[in-house]
């Protein structure tokens, strides 16, 4: 084997009060896709901050190619052949692809400060091709581009340093489910020219597919490294949680009843689309299909964020749902997909934010009863194990499981009888999914109706009774409890044509 | 945690700072102008505070809500203008103080239902308003001042309970009010709420449209009662009436702590900005400091307060 390209010896770095680093190891070859797990707060993104030059580690050494470093900033260590390409993508949307990987280049600056054009468009195209990206016009400004010909911008900018190191955080988490596939193939076409790649991810499928090996962290500290072959994916979990967990999703030994407690009836999606689908008491009904398929659409229409033509049935009753108090009224309830922009109110307290939708409710007149909301709140700090020293505690401190079950049990505050969940783990740890995973089945035997939607496959197979496949904004598969596995589930999502046929 | 304790103990340090500073100013022209610290001028600066007074109660609400009110001044004159027509007409006095009020919620009815309804920005809006509004005013009654109201309605701006002006009284009356309504009730919560995070007060079910709509109306019927105790202390309704009151109002909201890009902000805070600007202009006034200067130091004042709030800052 050859010589590590990079080496990271007992990395440490402390935060006041906080130890987020001790004593790790991290060794890197050229060539190879070194995955990094952990759950969140176990230092993935600290340790990759020291790597690319965001932080200066408290002690510990980094050598790059047998030479000791030490990067002030994020320009340097690129400088020096280690890029990061972060979660969200850092692209000036209004200028185009070549500008993007080229900003703020002096290489690219002739005389008289001109910026050389000509030259600056070539080595860009060059650049993008050499990725497997030929397809893009790099003269074209970059909000004319897909998610994954961003993605490819961003690994140009990253490579246009010629980097040794590079870091992908979550690559996958912006993009389609169908998309990750050509992702992987720009992945693996760099690992051939032998550039050594650190791929931080959740996503426990990508890892066997792409990695070569796995570094696990836990807590701050170095846990284990080791090929992919010879782990499975129950050690990992086992690694990075510290306990068994022994199953993700919990039994289903229970059968939804015969009632029907939602009927949706020529639902309009967009001008030409439409669904009808029944959800009965005490089942949970997936609804999967990649972006755009309308499964977001059918949880605003039902919340009443978005207008349009058909019938909502609730409970046997026509209902009439404008706006999302209509459809508290009706006791539809909505965890939304975005728990930042649409779930928590941040510098707001647990209780408040519990309390939200509810405080008519919790009122004497229009003062609100400080006893009611205590109790109410206790009740779900309690039944949901919100983990907070108490509830007066702000919610932008609580880790992301805590705060997912925050939203959803400001939600279950409302009693409600249909509850639409999308994206109910996202950024979510494992150990915290799998407790979600656990309040969700048990809300359904209790007689609750869950629609969810997820592009989270497996959890869309491990929990629904019954799943509805949406493609370009038709339901064009069924499938029951236990019949679909991920291939067949993406397959129906992707072409819903080929019939039974392999992609 | 200790983020946050940090971040509590920095917020309730805003008042106790705002507090010294008002300590400050009230020692430095005791001791500058001999005329200064007496009942009776003290009461005279509470007499006057009143109309900048009632105004930022809506005002804070609104700051904390995300938005802005520009055109309190303009609503003012023009509530002003309608109860001093109406007057004209022969109407009985206390029938022309409901009709300035009903005028002054209209024009906020108005702003709420372009803002609220129609999405449309705050600042625009009202600056839209100030200016129309004001124009209004002199096409109304041509610029005249109206005089001559009945001695009962001076009551409300010139008599004294003792030794504390009426004005003052029901100024200090609605400042408690505003403050337990901000304190306790949920529509306060909806407030700070849609301050914060908009989108969530939305996907909580409650009408975002609603609570922005009352806000202005609010604003409009403070700007109107300020209207009301303004014509009733200086015995004359004019076209001039209110101008440029919105830069005193918005002054002491934000020199009270309220940040100027919502969710943040009390109540409490602003009545101390309030008492810290009027002093500040009286002591200036005192020591026959020239208007124009007075405004450079306002201005600064506020430049001072508010500097250091970031988006997303502390």
């Amino acid at each position: 084997m050859s010589q590590p390209v990079l080496t990271m010896e007992g990395i440490s770095k402390e935060f006041p009060g906080v130890k987020a680093l001790s004593d790790v190891n991290f060794e890197l070859y050229p060539g190879e896709v070194h995955a990094l797990m952990g759950e969140n707060g176990a230092g993935k993104s600290t340790l990759m901050k020291v790597l690319s030059g965001v932080y200066e580690p408290t002690a510990g050494t980094i050598r790059l190619k047998g030479q000791e470093v030490a990067f002030g900033n994020p320009l340097e260590a690129q400088r020096q052949g280690v890029s990061i390409i972060h979660q969200e993508f850092n692209l000036f949307t209004n200028l185009s692809a070549a500008e993007n990987i080229y900003i703020d280049r002096p290489e690219m600056v002739g005389r008289f400060g001109r910026i050389q054009w000509s030259k600056m468009y070539e080595e860009a195209q060059q650049l993008v091709d050499s990725i497997g990206g030929s397809g893009i016009d790099v003269r074209q400004e970059v909000r004319h581009l897909g998610v994954h010909s961003q993605q490819v911008v961003e690994i140009a900018k990253a490579l246009s340093f010629r980097a040794d190191v590079l870091i992908m955080d979550e690559p996958s988490a912006a993009l389609p489910e169908n998309e990750v596939k050509k992702m992987f193939d720009v992945v693996k076409r760099l690992r051939d020219q032998g550039v050594a790649i650190v791929y931080v991810s959740h996503r426990m499928k990508e890892i066997f597919e792409i990695a070569d090996k796995v570094t696990v962290l836990r807590d701050g500290a170095w846990i284990d490294t080791r090929p992919i072959g010879e782990v499975t994916e129950q050690q990992l979990i086992y690694m990075m949680v510290g306990k068994e967990v022994s199953k993700l999703y919990p039994d289903r030994d229970h059968k939804p009843g015969g009632e029907v407690m939602l009927e949706v009836q020529s639902l309009s999606l967009d001008a030409t689309h439409e669904v009808s689908f029944q959800l009965h008491k005490g089942e949970i009904l997936g609804l999967f299909g990649i972006p755009g398929s309308g499964t977001h659409t059918i949880a605003e229409r039902l919340f009443g964020l978005k207008g349009g033509a058909g019938d909502i049935i609730v409970g046997g009753m026509p209902a009439v749902i404008r706006n999302p108090g209509d459809a508290k009224a009706r006791r539809i309830a909505y965890v939304p997909p975005d728990r930042h922009r649409q779930g928590i109110i941040k510098p707001m307290s647990i209780r408040q934010n519990l309390s939200l939708p509810i405080l008519p409710r919790l009122s004497k007149g229009v003062v609100i009863d400080e006893s009611r909301v205590r109790e109410m709140s206790s009740e779900y700090m309690e039944s949901l194990r919100i983990k907070a020293p108490n509830d007066r505690q702000s919610v932008d401190y609580l880790s992301g499981g805590n705060q997912q079950k925050v939203v959803i049990g400001k939600w279950l505050a409302t009693h409600p009888d249909i509850l639409i969940l999308e994206e109910p783990t996202r950024g979510v740890d494992v150990g915290a999914k799998a407790e979600i995973y656990a309040i969700i089945n048990r809300l359904a035997q209790e007689g609750l109706s869950i629609l969810l939607i997820s592009s989270e496959m497996p959890e869309v197979i491990g929990l629904s009774d019954r799943i509805l496949v949406l493609h370009k904004g038709e339901i064009v598969h069924e499938f029951a409890h236990g019949e679909a596995d991920q291939e067949q589930l993406l397959q129906r999502a992707s072409h819903p044509l080929t019939e039974g046929g392999r992609l | 945690m200790n983020a946050w304790t940090s971040r509590l103990s920095l917020r309730s340090n805003t008042l106790l700072v705002q507090l010294i500073v008002l300590f400050f100013i009230l020692v430095l022209f005791s001791i500058l102008s001999p005329y200064f610290l007496s009942v009776s001028n003290f009461m005279n600066v509470f007499n006057q505070m009143v109309e900048i007074g009632l105004i930022a109660i809506p005002m804070t609400m609104i700051i904390i809500s995300g938005a802005m009110d520009l055109s309190v001044g303009s609503m003012l004159a023009f509530s002003a203008v309608c109860m001093g027509v109406a007057f004209e007409q022969g109407l009985n006095i206390w029938i022309c103080v409901a009709i300035g009020l009903i005028a002054g919620m209209l024009c906020g009815a108005l702003n709420g239902y372009l803002i609220a309804r129609h999405r449309m920005q705050a600042i625009v809006v009202t600056i839209g308003m100030l200016v129309m509004l004001r124009g209004l005013v002199y096409v109304i009654n041509e610029g005249r001042p109206i005089s001559g109201f009945p001695d009962g309605f001076y009551f409300l701006g010139q008599q004294y309970i003792g030794v504390v002006p009426f004005n003052a009284i029901v100024l200090m009356i609605m400042f408690l009010l505003a403050h337990f309504f901000m304190k306790k009730t949920r529509f306060s919560t909806y407030i700070y709420g849609i301050g914060n995070n908009e989108e969530v007060v939305r996907y909580s079910g409650i009408s975002v449209v609603r609570v922005r709509f009352i806000l202005f109306v609010l604003s409009g019927f403070f700007s109107a009662l300020a209207g009301v105790f303004l014509v009733s202390r200086l015995a004359s309704a004019e076209a001039t009436s209110g101008t440029n009151i919105e830069l005193d109002v918005i002054t002491a909201t934000l020199i009270g702590g309220t940040h100027i890009f919502g969710g943040r902000g009390s109540l409490a805070g602003t009545f101390v900005g309030l008492l810290i600007i009027v002093f500040l202009r009286n002591g200036l006034n005192l020591m026959g400091v020239s208007v124009l200067y007075q405004a450079v130091i306002l201005g600064a004042l506020l430049l001072l307060a508010v500097g250091n709030q970031k988006f997303n800052g502390a």
